[in-house]
């Protein structure tokens, strides 16, 4: 049981990364997000179902339009879940 | 805040100052409780104890000021309970996109307390008029008339054995059976102690109605929903009506009607049911929101982009296995920042994980596709549309709650040339242009539809079947468990006399 929480303790975490957005993929559970940074690639996901959905997609695609960076704040359990936008 | 609606009621105040007499004041607002009991709003839920010892004090110390705005306050929460819902649509987390009504004016709630306006005016004029709504109300009222006619419940020593074809047992269970199904609208001959095969056929009926298993056995699933109280079957009515609260007046004269609880849709024309089929919704963990939306366009040969979840989870192991997997499910892989097809073999899927996996799958048209042939998209962000499906035999199991959201329907066809509403559009042109083809199979097309077409995906847990059935249906999404918590326990927000 220890051994299970340590191995979920190490595979979750909170982070946070600045891009530009270069596309939005919308599929039957949420939003792909991917950002670009020095060339480099990330993806994130915005769930569907949670609370502030409606909210971070309506600032993702403003950002995203308007061409500027944006800082993503994400817990990492095996996908990048977004959990804020700045 | 305190401050702006103490404000707002000095200002308001001199409206009800003409009326001094604390009786008057009691008997107009028992008269709004006496008028709502019927729509399933009860005078205890909003004159609690407290509150109405707060009143006898207000009273006795003459304090009228603070006894005009406690009086106001429980009158406007009675008619924005009646108007909007006790609970509301706000209330539900996620699980409900509908809006929530606007709130009734201070100046109603003031005009009625200074008999400008009767109690039946009131009703009239805030109450909903909606069909699921006066549905509610009349089955509240039959239900009530039963409890001093001739409703039973079950006798206090009897046992409820499993009873089946062959193994009866004993008579007077039968014959409670048999009673027991004539009040819930499964008529049959209630002085016949056998177990024959239209008792064991009316079994089946009554199960698959409340989505048990269709058996014919007795067993205690099926007890325990024969023997749900009178007081339950009220409950439920009264949670029902609540939430049809939200709905609109007027539903509209054409609709598309899907009942989560049921699973199933209704294709409402002219104010008729002119189709009506099984569903498969969200499944417990990925609930189909309750909402009220429309279809625009119909799509054919709908592609289906893999969710990225269950591409990371179960498609990109399968990839990294065998490369020949993306193509035996008819799937194409699409470059996230040029928007382009790639091949397959031009990724580097050994280093592809969640976090730089720039690529989408997406399963091509055909008999394959998750989607089906056909696709009714909704104008909601939260990608919840209506869609056929590759495998149609789940419409035939009884609990369908199977989907990640969306809705399957069972009958595409038939509601595509309904939508299209054009000669042009029949079953036979729909199935042509669907057949699996080289050139259909490529891409899917856009048609639109005459005009939008509203779609309700509501919930309701109590109907009435097409012979006056009663049919409890469980409690899925558990909505109605929600509900009834706000309904017992939504306390108004009066203000502290320090507030004035």
């Amino acid at each position: 049981m220890k051994i299970l929480l340590l191995i979920l303790a190490f595979n979750t975490f909170a982070g946070q990364t600045t891009g530009k957005i270069v596309n939005m993929i919308t599929d039957d559970e949420g939003i792909k997000v991917i950002t670009e940074d020095k060339n480099k690639t990330q993806v994130y996901y915005l769930k569907k179902n949670q609370d502030n959905f409606l909210e971070l997609r309506k600032q993702l695609i403003e950002k995203k339009n308007k061409g500027q960076d944006v800082k993503i704040i994400f817990i990492k359990n095996k996908i990048n879940y977004i959990e804020k936008v700045d | 805040m305190k401050l702006l609606i103490s404000t707002i009621f000095s200002l308001l105040l001199p409206l009800l100052a003409s009326a001094t007499d604390y009786q008057l004041k009691m008997q107009r607002l028992n008269s709004l409780f006496i008028s709502v009991e019927s729509h399933g709003l009860f005078k205890n839920w909003y004159l609690t104890q407290e509150i109405e010892a707060e009143i006898k004090e207000l009273i006795t110390l003459n304090e009228e000021l603070m006894f005009d705005k406690i009086i106001f306050e429980i009158t406007l929460a009675v008619m924005n309970d009646l108007h909007r819902g006790r609970a509301l649509p706000q209330d539900m987390s996620e699980l409900v996109k509908i809006a929530d009504k606007k709130n009734v004016p201070n100046q109603y709630a003031l005009s009625y307390l200074q008999g400008i306006k009767s109690a039946d005016e009131v009703i009239l004029e805030l109450a909903p008029k909606n069909q699921i709504y006066l549905f509610y109300l009349s089955l509240i009222k039959k239900l009530k008339s039963l409890k001093f006619t001739n409703w039973i419940d079950a006798p206090r020593n009897m046992r409820f054995a499993t009873l089946k074809k062959g193994a009866e047992g004993n008579p007077a269970n039968i014959l409670y059976l048999r009673e027991k199904f004539n009040l819930l609208g499964y008529t049959n001959d209630n002085l016949n102690i056998n177990f024959d095969s239209d008792l064991e056929e009316l079994i089946k009926r009554f199960q698959k109605d409340r989505k048990l298993t269709a058996d014919g056995v007795v067993g205690p699933g099926t007890w325990r929903s024969l023997n749900l109280s009178l007081d339950y079957y009220l409950t439920q009515a009264i949670i029902n009506l609540d939430r049809a609260r939200w709905l609109p007046n007027q539903l509209g004269n054409d609709f598309i009607y899907v009942n989560l609880a049921n699973q199933n849709l209704k294709f409402i024309k002219n104010q008729s049911v002119v189709l009506d089929f099984n569903t498969i919704n969200g499944r417990i963990d990925r609930k189909t929101p309750l909402m009220i939306d429309q279809i625009r366009n119909i799509v054919l040969n709908p592609t289906w982009t893999v969710p990225f979840s269950i591409f990371v989870k179960d498609k990109l192991p399968e990839i990294k296995k065998d490369l020949g997997y993306i193509k035996r499910l008819n799937m194409k892989v699409i470059d996230d920042l040029t928007g382009q097809e790639v091949a397959p073999e031009s990724v580097d899927w050994n280093a592809a994980d969640p976090s730089n996996l720039r690529y989408t799958l997406v399963q091509k048209p055909g008999p394959w596709n998750a989607l089906g042939f056909i696709k009714f998209p909704l104008q909601n962000p939260y990608a919840i549309y209506l869609h056929d499906t590759d495998d149609r035999s789940l419409f035939s199991t009884d609990v369908r709650l199977l989907s990640s959201g969306c809705v399957r329907v069972e009958k595409p066809f038939e509601m595509a040339v309904l939508l299209m509403d054009s000669p042009k559009w029949t079953a036979e042109t729909f199935m042509n242009a669907t057949e699996l083809s080289p050139t259909v199979a490529e891409s899917q097309t856009w048609l639109k539809i005459k005009k939008p077409f509203t779609v309700y995906l509501f919930y309701q847990t109590l109907l009435q079947g097409a012979e006056g059935q009663l049919i409890s249906l469980p409690d899925y999404y558990e909505l109605d468990k929600i509900t009834w918590e706000f309904l017992k326990n939504k306390s108004i927000s009066i203000l502290s006399k320090d507030g004035i």
